[in-house]
C-alpha cells in the first residue's frame, strides 16, 4: 500500500513538472520518492529481467541506447527507457513512475538503461539485469570518478555469472570483465581509414589490466581503443568478435556487418563503436540483421556533439565536450583537425563546478594529442574562461604554438568571445566549449540574424 | 644554448601510469631548461622489468598513476630500491606527483584493509580513501632554498600519512594536502613528492627552475641563469586564487549534495 501511494506522488509531480517544464523533471520525481522509501525501486511489477538491457561504461552510454531504443521500436517493440540521460538510481525511479500504472506494473516488452557506472550497484540490487554493455571504462570527470580502476572496482562488485556481457572487444578494461561472466559477446570495429598508431615521443599507451605492463596497440580507431595485445601477459583483442563491424566507408557512409550493409548515421569514428554495441544487444535480443540495418538510417542522435552556426560569411562549428573528459577532447580536437583550411581555433576550458568544491583542473588536455591540430592551418587560437584562460593557453604554448598566434580573453562573456572570434581575417571557426556559453552564441546569433532579415525586409 | 650543461632526465612508466595528464610536467621541463638556455635531454623508461641506472640521471620523474598499478610496479622494481637510494645520495632530483607517491611509502593500505609494501625510501605510508575528494590546491613551500607558491588541483585517491620526523614540501594554504591538515607532500635531500597536479611544472614554472638549479648546484656548475617572466603562469595563478576566494567552500553538506 505504501508503495501505491509513494507511486501515485511520484505521478503527481511528475504530471506537475510536465505541466510548468515539460522538458525537466528527469530525476526530480525519482529523488525525492527514493528519499521517502529507500527501496521504492525494487516493488515494480511486471519487469522481465531476461529482457532488460544496462548499458554502462564512461562514453558512448546515451548515443547506444537511444540507438538501441530507436532499433528496437523500429520493429514495433513496446520498449521502456531512460533516453534523456538522467542515468542514476532516482532517473531510473522516475522512468519506470512514468512507464507503470497506478498498481506499480510496468508496461513494456523490453527495458533498455543507460546507468551511471557508479550507480550500478545500487539500481542492480533493484533491478537484476540480464544484459549488461560495458562501452569502455576511461578517465573521466577525475573529481567524481577519480581514476579507471576506481570505476573497474564499481563494476566488479555487480558483473556476475549469469549476466550476458558485451563488452568492447578493443578496450583492454572492458574486455578484462570477459572472466567475470560465462556469457560474453564481444563487439568491435575493423581498421579504417581514420585509424592511426600513437608514433609520438609524447604518446601514452595504458596499462594492462592483468599484469600492469604497457598494451600494445595494432592501430587504434579512438584514443586508447582498438586492436591490442598484451606482449607479457597475452591478453588481447579476440580475432573474431561476434559483432565485428568492417568494410567502413566514411565517403559512402557506409559498414558492413554479418555481410549485411549498413548506412552509417554519422561519419564519425568514435560513433562506431555505439553502432557495434547496439547491434550486438540487437541480435541477441533475437532481432535479424535485416531488421536491425533497415532502423539505422532513420536514426537521429539526441544531444549531438557537432552543430553548426551561419553568421554573415562565417561559419561557427561548435563540438560540445563533456569537461574532465580527455576522449571527448581528443575526438573533438581530431574533427577540427580533419579539416585542413585555414581556422580560428576558439577552446573554452571552464572551472569544474559540478559539485561543491568547485575546481580549476584542466590537466586533461595534456591527455590530448594537440599535434595533429597544430599542423591542419590554425591561424589564431582563442583561449576563453574566467578562471583558466591561462592554463588552456599554456597548453598550446607548451606544444610549441608561437605565443603571437595564441589570444587570452580571461571572461565568460558569450559577446566578447563571439566579438574576438568575427574580428578575425577568416571565415572558418572552430568552437570547443560547455554547453552553455555556446548557447548564449547562438542566441546572439540568432538575434542578429533575425535583426538582418528583418532590416532586409 | 649553454651545450656543454647536459641534464639527463627518466620519465618513468608513462604507459602506465600518467593518469592526470603528468607528460606535461615533461614538457614543461624541457621547455623550461631551453628558456634557461639549457637542454635536458629526457629517457622515457617503459617496462617496471627495465633495470634502471638511476645515478645516471639528474632528475627521475614517477608520474601519478592507479593505486593497483603503482603496487603492480612498485613489486617489480622493488630489487632496484638500493640503486634509487643510492641516485638520492648521489644528488638525483625525484619528482612523484599525485598518486605515485605511494611509491615511496613503507606500506600502502588499500580500502578493504589489504597492506602492500612500498619501496619505503621514505618515512611516510599511504592509506586508500574510500571516496575522492577533487579540489584546488594552493601550498607555500621552500624548494632548493627557494621560497614560493605553488598552485595546482588534488585529486585525491589516498591519504599520505608522514612520521613525525618526517618533512612536508609546504604548508597548505587552501585545499587538502597529505590528509586534511596543514602539511603538503613530502621533501626529504633531493625528493619531491606532491599530490600537486596541473600539471604542476608547467603551471609553477618557479618550482621546476629551482628543480634545474638544483640539478647545477649538485654538478658545481656555477652559472647565472637568465631572469625569465612568467607572465602567463602568474596570471593563471592570480586568477586561481580568485576563483578560490569567490568559491563556495566544502562543507559537510557538500557529499549530500553529490548523493552520496
Amino acid at each position: 500500500m505504501r508503495f501505491k501511494i509513494e507511486l501515485f506522488f511520484g505521478k503527481l509531480i511528475i504530471w506537475f513538472i510536465n505541466r510548468i517544464a515539460p522538458h525537466k523533471g528527469t530525476s526530480f520525481p525519482g529523488k525525492f520518492i527514493n528519499r521517502l522509501d529507500e527501496k521504492f525501486l525494487g516493488q515494480f511489477r511486471g519487469m522481465d529481467f531476461d529482457k532488460v538491457v544496462f548499458i554502462t561504461g564512461t562514453n558512448g552510454k546515451s548515443t547506444m541506447t537511444n540507438l538501441l531504443y530507436h532499433i528496437l521500436k523500429k520493429n514495433n517493440y513496446d520498449v521502456v527507457a531512460n533516453l534523456e540521460g538522467a542515468n542514476q538510481k532516482c532517473g531510473v525511479a522516475t522512468t519506470l513512475m512514468k512507464n507503470a500504472t497506478f498498481s506499480g506494473r510496468v508496461k513494456g516488452e523490453y527495458f533498455l538503461f543507460e546507468i551511471d557506472e557508479r550507480s550500478l550497484h545500487q539500481i542492480y540490487r533493484y533491478i537484476p539485469a540480464k544484459h549488461m554493455v560495458i562501452t569502455n571504462i576511461q578517465k573521466d570527470q577525475v573529481q567524481r570518478n577519480g581514476d579507471p580502476d576506481f570505476i573497474v572496482r564499481h563494476l566488479e562488485s555487480v558483473i556476475n555469472n549469469d549476466m550476458i556481457l558485451y563488452l568492447n572487444n578493443d578496450e583492454p578494461r572492458s574486455k578484462y570483465f570477459e572472466e567475470k561472466s560465462r556469457w560474453v559477446h564481444y563487439f568491435g570495429v575493423e581498421k579504417n581509414d581514420f585509424s592511426y598508431h600513437k608514433t609520438g615521443p609524447w604518446d601514452i599507451s595504458m596499462p594492462c589490466p592483468r599484469c600492469a605492463r604497457p598494451i600494445e596497440f595494432a592501430f587504434l580507431n579512438i584514443d586508447n581503443v582498438g586492436q591490442f595485445s598484451c606482449p607479457f601477459c597475452g591478453f588481447a583483442s579476440e580475432e573474431n568478435p561476434k559483432t565485428h563491424i568492417s568494410q567502413i566507408d566514411f565517403g559512402l557512409g557506409r559498414f558492413v556487418v554479418d555481410e549485411q550493409n549498413f548506412d552509417m548515421p554519422y561519419h564519425v569514428p568514435f560513433m562506431l563503436y555505439n553502432y557495434a554495441g547496439a547491434i550486438a544487444v540487437a541480435k541477441t535480443l533475437g532481432l535479424s540483421i535485416e531488421s536491425i540495418a533497415s532502423a539505422f538510417s532513420t536514426f537521429i542522435n539526441i544531444g549531438g556533439r557537432i552543430e553548426t552556426l551561419r553568421y554573415g560569411e562565417k561559419d561557427i562549428k561548435y563540438i560540445r565536450i563533456k569537461q574532465e573528459n580527455p576522449e571527448t577532447l581528443q575526438s573533438a580536437l581530431d574533427s577540427v583537425a580533419a579539416d585542413k583550411t585555414e581556422k580560428v581555433f576558439v577552446l573554452g576550458l571552464y572551472e569544474i563546478v559540478d559539485f561543491v568544491p568547485h575546481y580549476t583542473n584542466t590537466f586533461y588536455a595534456y591527455d590530448c594529442d594537440i599535434s595533429k591540430l597544430i599542423e591542419s592551418n590554425v591561424k589564431k587560437y582563442i583561449c576563453f574562461s574566467e578562471y583558466v584562460c591561462y592554463d588552456a593557453a599554456l597548453r598550446f604554448l607548451h606544444e610549441g604554438v608561437e605565443p603571437e598566434k595564441v589570444m587570452i580573453l580571461p571572461t565568460k562573456d558569450a559577446r566578447e568571445i563571439f566579438q574576438a572570434a568575427l574580428e578575425q581575417e577568416c571565415d572558418n571557426i572552430y568552437l570547443i566549449t560547455w554547453l552553455k556559453t555556446f548557447q548564449e552564441i547562438k542566441n546572439f546569433v540568432r538575434q542578429d540574424n533575425k535583426q538582418a532579415q528583418e532590416e532586409e525586409q | 644554448m649553454m651545450e656543454a650543461v647536459k641534464i639527463k632526465a627518466a620519465f618513468l612508466y608513462p604507459d602506465i601510469f600518467c593518469l592526470n595528464g603528468d607528460r606535461g610536467n615533461v614538457m614543461a621541463l624541457i621547455n623550461t631548461a631551453e628558456r634557461l638556455g639549457l637542454h635536458i635531454e629526457v629517457d622515457r623508461i617503459n617496462l617496471p622489468d627495465e633495470k634502471i641506472d638511476f645515478a645516471a640521471y639528474d632528475i627521475v620523474y614517477v608520474p601519478s598513476g592507479e593505486l593497483k598499478y603503482v603496487i603492480l610496479v612498485s613489486q617489480a622494481i622493488k630489487e632496484q630500491c638500493e640503486n634509487i637510494q643510492e641516485a638520492i645520495a648521489g644528488g638525483t632530483v625525484f619528482l612523484l606527483t599525485g598518486t605515485g607517491i605511494a611509491l615511496f611509502a613503507r606500506k600502502i593500505i588499500r580500502h578493504d584493509g589489504a597492506i602492500y609494501r612500498g619501496l619505503g625510501i621514505a618515512n611516510f605510508d599511504c592509506k586508500e580513501r574510500t571516496t575522492v575528494y577533487g579540489d584546488d590546491l594552493v601550498f607555500s613551500a621552500r624548494v632548493f632554498g627557494k621560497e614560493m607558491e605553488i598552485t595546482g588541483c588534488q585529486i585525491a585517491m589516498i591519504d599520505t600519512l608522514l612520521d613525525k620526523e618526517t618533512t612536508p614540501l609546504g604548508k597548505v594554504l587552501y585545499g587538502y594536502g597529505n590528509c586534511g591538515k596543514s602539511d603538503e607532500g613530502l621533501w626529504m635531500q633531493n625528493v619531491i613528492l606532491t599530490n600537486a597536479l596541473g600539471p604542476v611544472l608547467i603551471k609553477n614554472p618557479w618550482l621546476t627552475t629551482a628543480m634545474i638549479e638544483g640539478v647545477l648546484a649538485n654538478k658545481n656548475i656555477a652559472i647565472e641563469l637568465p631572469k625569465i617572466s612568467w607572465d602567463i603562469e602568474e596570471s593563471s595563478a592570480k586568477k586561481i586564487k580568485e576563483f578560490i576566494e569567490k568559491k563556495e567552500k566544502p562543507t559537510i553538506l557538500s557529499n549530500v549534495r553529490r548523493g552520496k
